[in-house]
């Protein structure tokens, strides 16, 4: 007890204290391996403090978390902290790999969709959702016309939200987006651009983005209508006119929201629900070859998707 | 002894914000995600591959007679980054794996935890975050 009197040492598990409660804070995204290889944590200091430092990290993180929170009245959050963490987020920089976990969620994770809301389909798009036989949820047939299972390149949209990691790399003129899932990749043009007169159809279309403010605003058309908006067979047509708003409100969080402007296929232009991705660090922050091959599929619907679904296997 | 209790507590608080996630996967609709089944058998095949990584498991059933399990979970990448390697599990291994197991009765399932014979316990990355 006289140890922690002193004032160096008192400094040191307060210090430590705050490294090891932003730790925590950041709701166990790291484990205390990665922790001590980032730096964040040192091996010494987690052997000199880490009893006395828990307890006050469990303090905070018991009054900053959302349980303890419940019967409390207005539980104080700590500003100081939030102001750090506003300043470590990057202006006007969405660099970084992300990765789109399904948090519980709807509409995040694998079988995501635009909008949890029903969407106002035309008949046009009404009758191709009809009859499409989707791979995945309540539709789930075996006999699946999904496209991505078929190899078809899931497209923009469906590619932003699918739960597998993309990395974010910017130039001066371009924004880049590759994806894990597919080895596919888009380009978005920032060097003031506008889209070229009479585009061809293509999966991932033209993009131009601008920031505005702190939202990274992408602009879509010349997308074909092969590609289904989720896993669910929600279709799009040609006229699609897709608008993307990119945020990060903190260093470890990349949201996504983005207007369907197809008449087409939408009576109403609509708003998809907001997506949340998280920045993958140290060990996670890789990404590996993904491709779709055929012979792969097949062999998975032929030794799990069909007995799933209830089909003899052979 | 006395450092034990905050580690505890720290424990304990990672498992209340984690369980919000735990049970909110998103299956599909061949798996029924409000019934997990827990199977305990020997390892048969791992097939570390796309799309999905793939554990095959005989298991004994009540009845004393073998049952094929299929299990698969998300893609070697996915399970990469959840702690899992291509060389984690090989034919022969005993395991206990928590599925939510397919609607048709098949011995299908869609892996949530993978227990190996030392106790080590592999989840999948959505359990993590």
């Amino acid at each position: 007890m006289k140890r922690c009197l002193k004032m160096s040492h008192f400094l040191a598990v307060s210090q430590f204290a705050e490294k090891l409660s932003s730790f925590v804070g950041r709701a166990f995204r790291h484990d205390i391996k990665s922790a001590l290889s980032s730096g964040v944590l040192t091996p010494e200091g987690l052997k000199t403090h880490f009893p006395l430092a828990c307890s006050a990290a469990m303090l905070v993180a018991i009054l900053a978390s959302p349980v303890a929170s419940i019967g409390q009245t207005a539980a104080p959050k700590s500003k100081p902290a939030k102001a750090v963490e506003a300043a470590q987020t990057p202006a006007h920089d969405l660099s970084g790999m992300y990765e789109f976990f399904a948090r519980g969620v709807q509409g995040q994770g694998i079988y995501n969709t635009p909008s949890a809301n029903p969407v106002p389909m035309t008949p046009w798009a009404q009758a191709k959702y009809d009859a499409a036989k989707p791979g995945y949820g309540p539709k789930a047939s075996v006999d699946t016309t999904d496209p991505i299972l078929r190899c078809n390149p899931s497209g923009i949209p469906r590619i932003l939200y699918w739960p597998q990691p993309f990395e974010i790399v910017q130039t001066p003129e371009r924004v880049f987006m590759f994806f894990e899932h597919e080895r596919v990749w888009r380009q978005i043009w920032t060097d003031g651009r506008r889209h070229p007169k009479d585009l061809e159809p293509t999966w991932m279309g033209d993009s131009i983005g601008k920031w505005e403010g702190d939202t990274f605003v992408v602009d879509t058309i010349g997308l074909n209508d092969k590609s289904w908006l989720d896993a669910y067979g929600h279709p799009h047509s040609e006229e699609l006119h897709l608008v993307e708003r990119y945020r990060r409100p903190d260093p470890n969080t990349l949201t996504l929201q983005f207007t369907v402007d197809d008449p087409k296929a939408y009576t109403t232009r609509w708003e998809s629900d907001t997506k949340i991705y998280t920045l993958l660090r140290n060990k996670q922050a890789v990404m590996e070859e993904l491709f779709c091959i055929q012979e792969e599929e097949d062999a998975f619907t032929k030794r799990i998707r069909e007995p799933a679904a209830g089909r003899p296997i052979n | 002894m006395k450092g034990k209790l905050p580690i505890v507590l720290v424990l304990m608080t990672s498992f209340l914000m984690v369980q919000g996630t735990l049970f909110a996967h998103h299956g599909n609709a061949a798996y029924d995600d409000k019934a997990p089944a827990t199977i305990k058998g020997t390892v048969t095949e791992f097939l570390w591959v796309n799309p999905h990584v793939q554990i095959y498991v005989d298991v004994k059933n009540e009845q004393g007679e073998i049952v094929h399990w299929a299990c698969e979970t998300f893609s070697p990448s996915k399970a990469y980054r959840s702690g899992w390697t291509k060389d984690v599990l090989k034919p022969g291994d005993q395991v206990t794996v928590t599925v939510y197991p397919a609607k048709s009765h098949a011995p299908v399932g869609f892996i949530r935890k993978v227990v190996l014979a030392n106790g080590k316990e592999l989840g999948t990355e959505e359990q993590a975050q």
